[in-house]
């Protein structure tokens, strides 16, 4: 019950939506026509009183003029009031508004039809002065019965009916009575109680008392009736105000003489007309069997009332319909939920068809209907809400006509995009396209390219298609203009071209240019990456999306990092386990070295050994001493080697560091033998280094050199400062020949291989280590036999 | 003074033994304990005036012994490491230990060593309280600016008249660095022409009358690259 309950609302709600927007939509135009008018005229024209409208006024006075040209002799009488077409007789027609009767007809469809094929041969045939020529021309039969008549139209050149006979036929729509006087002789009227006094003084001029009592004639009008060359208008008993303010403008209501600026020369004050016009005019045919038959009186008050019944039925059409409409929407908006229920079922049964299909309906109507009926209807839009005073209404209703088809027209595009929405919006990510494997294809294709193939691809495949367009294009515009600015078969099928290469360059740089910026995103992120990797970070891992053009080189590179990572680890793994296999090593060794430097110690105090007994007790002394120091410049080296050893960085004076080192190794220096140059600036040279580590540095040199330099010999010690670095160079002969290829600085490596000199072979390696170890740089080289350590570091200034 | 009871704690017994040897040649008794709870023990027992303790010792470690004892007793401790890393120094002391001496030890600076924290422990006693206004005093040292003589361990270092105004000044401003200039100027009371090696020699000279390791100074330090200074301890 109650799914059924919630099925019965889906429905309600969804059909009162369908319904109301599209009778919204076709009515449309009409709609604003209703509304956009003023109230005043609006109320007028949705009234039933064809009375009350403006063609009515204009008809009228018309009437009055034709009128006064009978009455007065002049040649204005003419002015089609009467005119035959069909066999039948037109009243009142061909001098004003071509387009009333499209009002006449009773329904749309017949609306329809006549905008769509009669329009311009029926527009012809009523058109007055054409119509009855042409008919004349073609049907010998209807000249004879215009002869007979006497009616004709005389620009054609044709006789000038005698005023008489058009009289006669004038009279025949009694749903206008009338009578003219002039200097008081009655001379035409069709007033059947009057018709006895034609000619002759009317003595009882209330023209009112001859009319017919058995019609009502509500609407009278008389001119100059009390000699002031003026009009009055009695209107249901009661008087209209003719004249407003008494200047007669293009928005005055009546075209009557009597105005300030509208007078009437002395003969016209001579006459006096009086017009009645029926309440509810009939259609009045003549019998006229012994001429040619039956005679229908068209046109006339009759054509106005039923024009203003139609148009009447009209507006309360329109406006029922823009109720119900609003009604209906009311409805969908209040079971909202229910009709977004509808729009899912129906984004569920659009979700099983193919883009392509869709793309065409959805997109391709509206695009349809913009470049045929939308521009034109636009500017018609356009032209009626900017000159609205201008047209008049049936202007409007000749447009009206053209619009209701176009409201259809519109109905259906707003349906094809609210359903290319509804799909749009709840298909999102699972379309179905019926080129949906070739372009899968096509993608597979591409991802086995190599990124650089890809990219020139993709190019290409935005290339073509604007090529096409751009000739496309041009082939349409030149075809177009050959054909005279007519858009002919060829010129359509390239313009149809064209457009497909735009959509399809459309496409392609919308999915490329997407690729692309998503290309150069990942570049950045890799090149991120690489500079990461570079400054040392090798945990961050880059991840792209699986469709990435760069996946690979992402893959690659943290590849190449974790390979990385690993060697790091296990390189500062390894460092440590030899640092920590030294640190145990060397105490190991050092617990037993304590026993025999404290037992070399008793046995140095014991007083009665022999001297050549004393003399091997001071050489284990000596050794085990040696041994001492060894221990700690392997475990020290082994630290610097593996950046563990702790630096305490300061602000010195590396000239005094100098100075303070030869001082303190002044005994040993001067014992060797060897000449020691220096040239070390009086002025501070600043850098920053651990002073402690430093020493041991150029002690360990300058020990180094007073070792292996050449008996006799000198040792150079020059530190220079440029501004930037701070260069201290020692420099020596070396006794022995000197190997260039050996690394000296490189761990017990040793001038000699024969180890029997008594250095540890450290010294240059802790010197090495130790600089490195204080931010400097340090390096030997070797020429011939000399020797050179250059110690370097940057400068501190202030 | 003498027979002063010195207990020497190691899991080593040859260096115990060596130990023992060499302090009771300084006419030191010595008692001998070959792990931490034995060492506690004895100083439960006996009235022992100092410890040397080593660090690694099974039972219970020689860190652990010095934080036990410390609990009860104030008396010199000299751990014993073949630990030398400055790390190891700092644990070392900061769990209660006086001095800190690195294996493979100088025999006759360990020897020195305990003489200089006897002395100071018996005869002088806490130096706090007994500071004078003419006296500096800086951890072995003893400065008295009256006499203008050093004490070290309470004994008098005889130094020459230049010594003793080095001594002078760095005494006065102890942790303060001095450059070689600075020095020379003020003791020499002259314009410095290259005052290094004249200033090395003698604080070479000073430090072997005052320094327990002259190699590995404790109080008259270089500060490579700027000065000199008197290390405030």
């Amino acid at each position: 019950m109650d799914t059924k309950w919630r099925k019965f609302r889906i429905i309600l709600s969804f059909t009162a939506f369908f319904v109301g927007m599209t009778l919204l939509l076709n009515n449309f135009i009409s709609m604003i026509n209703l509304i956009g008018s003023s109230w005043d005229s609006l109320s007028a024209r949705m009234g039933t009183d064809y009375q009350e409208q403006e063609d009515f006024r204009w008809y009228m006075s018309n009437r009055l003029e034709e009128l006064l040209g009978v009455a007065t002799g002049g040649k204005g009488w003419n002015s089609y009031g009467v005119t035959y077409s069909n066999g039948d007789i037109y009243y009142g027609n061909g001098y004003y508004n071509d387009g009333w009767w499209w009002e006449t007809s009773t329904d749309v469809q017949e609306a329809e039809q006549a905008v769509g094929e009669e329009i311009s041969e029926d527009i012809a045939a009523y058109a007055g002065e054409a119509s009855s020529s042409d008919i004349t021309y073609s049907d010998g039969y209807w000249r004879e019965r215009q002869e007979e008549s006497g009616i004709y139209g005389d620009e054609y050149g044709y006789r000038k009916p005698d005023l008489d006979s058009y009289m006669k036929e004038y009279a025949r729509d009694k749903n206008l009575r009338y009578a003219v006087l002039y200097k008081g002789k009655l001379l035409y009227t069709n007033m059947e109680q009057l018709e006895t006094q034609v000619g002759e003084e009317l003595k009882n001029t209330d023209f009112q008392s001859y009319l017919p009592q058995d019609e009502e004639y509500n609407f009278c009008l008389w001119f100059n009736d009390k000699g002031d060359g003026k009009v009055r208008i009695n209107k249901d008993g009661q008087d209209l105000d003719v004249y407003g303010d008494g200047v007669y403008t293009e928005d005055s209501l009546w075209f009557v003489p009597g105005y300030t600026n509208f007078n009437v020369d002395e003969t016209t004050k001579e006459a006096v007309v009086f017009i009645a016009a029926a309440k509810k005019p009939k259609l009045y045919i003549a019998g006229n069997y012994s001429q040619y038959g039956s005679n229908q009186n068209w046109g006339g008050l009759y054509s106005l009332q039923q024009r203003q019944q139609y148009r009447y039925d009209q507006y309360q059409a329109c406006k029922w319909k823009l109720l119900t409409a609003l009604l209906l929407l009311t409805l969908a908006f209040l079971f909202r939920k229910d009709k977004r229920l509808g729009d899912q079922a129906i984004g569920r049964f659009l979700g099983h068809i193919w883009m392509e299909p869709k793309l065409l309906l959805f997109v391709g109507i509206p695009i349809l209907f913009l470049l045929t009926g939308g521009r034109e209807m636009l500017r018609e839009l356009i032209w009626i809400l900017e000159d609205e005073a201008y047209l008049g209404i049936e202007e409007l209703s000749y447009y009206a006509g053209m619009f209701i088809m176009r409201g259809t027209f519109l109905t259906a595009v707003f349906w094809m995009i609210y359903l290319g929405a509804v799909d749009l919006r709840l298909n999102k990510g699972h379309r179905k396209f019926l080129f949906g494997p070739l372009v899968l294809s096509l993608r597979t294709r591409e991802l086995k390219l190599p990124v650089q193939k890809r990219m020139v691809e993709r190019y290409c495949q935005v290339l073509v298609p604007a090529v096409l367009s751009t000739v496309f294009t041009i082939a349409a515009a030149v075809s177009y203009e050959n054909s005279y600015r007519e858009w002919n078969s060829s010129a359509l099928v390239m313009l149809l071209f064209a457009i497909f290469s735009w959509l399809w360059l459309l496409i392609f740089g919308t999915w490329h240019l997407r690729k692309n910026k998503q290309l150069a995103k990942d570049l950045g992120a890799l090149s991120n990456q690489i500079l990461e990797i570079r400054e040392g970070n090798l945990t961050k891992r880059l991840e792209l999306p699986e469709d990435a053009d760069l996946k690979a080189a992402a893959e690659n590179l943290n590849e190449i990092q974790q390979g990385m990572e690993t060697a790091l680890r296990e390189q500062t793994k390894s460092e440590r386990m030899k640092v920590e296999l030294v640190a145990n090593v060397s105490h190991d060794i050092k617990t037993p070295l304590t026993s025999i430097v404290s037992y070399v110690e008793l046995l140095k105090q014991e007083e009665e050994l022999p001297e050549h007994v004393k003399e091997y007790v001071q050489i284990l002394g000596e050794k085990s001493e040696r041994l001492k120091t060894m221990i700690q410049d392997v475990f020290e080296v082994s630290k610097a080697a593996s950046n563990q050893l702790p630096v305490n960085m300061e602000r010195l004076d590396l000239g005094k560091l100098l100075r303070q080192t030869l001082a303190d190794m002044n005994t040993q220096i001067e014992e060797s033998g060897l000449g020691l140059k220096t040239s070390i600036p009086e002025k501070p040279v600043m850098i920053f280094a651990d002073g402690q580590r430093l020493y041991r540095v150029f002690q360990n040199l300058i020990q180094n050199a007073l070792k292996y330099s050449l008996s006799g010999s000198r040792i150079f010690l020059t530190l220079t400062d440029d501004g930037k670095a701070a260069v201290a160079s020692i420099k020596n002969i070396s006794d022995m020949e000197l190997d260039d290829a050996k690394d000296f600085t490189e761990r017990f490596v040793r001038g000699d291989t024969s180890r029997t000199d008594g250095g540890s072979g450290l010294g240059l390696s802790i010197a090495k280590s130790f600089t490195e170890a204080c931010g400097g740089s340090f390096r030997v080289e070797t020429n011939a036999d000399l020797f050179t350590v250059i110690v370097e570091f940057a400068v501190v200034h202030q | 003074m003498m027979n002063e009871c010195v207990l020497v704690v190691d899991d080593d017994r040859e260096i115990v033994k060596a130990i023992a040897l060499l302090l009771e040649k300084e006419g030191y008794q010595v008692l001998k304990a070959y792990d931490g709870m034995e060492a506690l023990e004895l100083v439960a027992e006996q009235p022992i005036r100092l410890i040397i303790m080593d660090v690694m010792m099974p039972k219970l470690d020689g860190l652990s012994a010095v934080m036990k004892i410390r609990e009860r007793k104030n008396l010199p401790i000299i751990v014993l490491s073949a630990k030398s890393e400055d790390t190891d120094k700092i644990l070392g002391l900061s769990m209660g230990a006086d001095d800190y001496v690195s294996k493979p030890f100088n025999p006759q600076e360990l020897a020195a060593r305990v003489k200089s924290h006897l002395r100071r422990y018996t005869s002088l006693g806490d130096i706090n309280a007994q500071q004078q206004a003419d006296e500096i005093h800086n951890g072995r040292l003893c400065y008295r600016i009256e006499e203008r003589t050093l004490y070290a361990d309470g004994e008098p270092v005889k130094l020459t008249a230049t010594e003793t105004k080095i001594v002078d000044l760095l005494m006065r401003n102890r942790g303060r660095i001095f450059p070689a200039e600075e020095i020379y100027q003020r003791v020499w009371e002259e314009d410095a022409f290259a005052p290094e090696n004249t200033v090395m020699v003698h604080i070479r000279r000073i430090r072997e009358k005052i320094e327990l390791n002259p190699k590995e100074p404790e109080y008259l330090k270089v500060v490579w690259g700027i000065g000199y200074k008197m290390e405030k301890i």
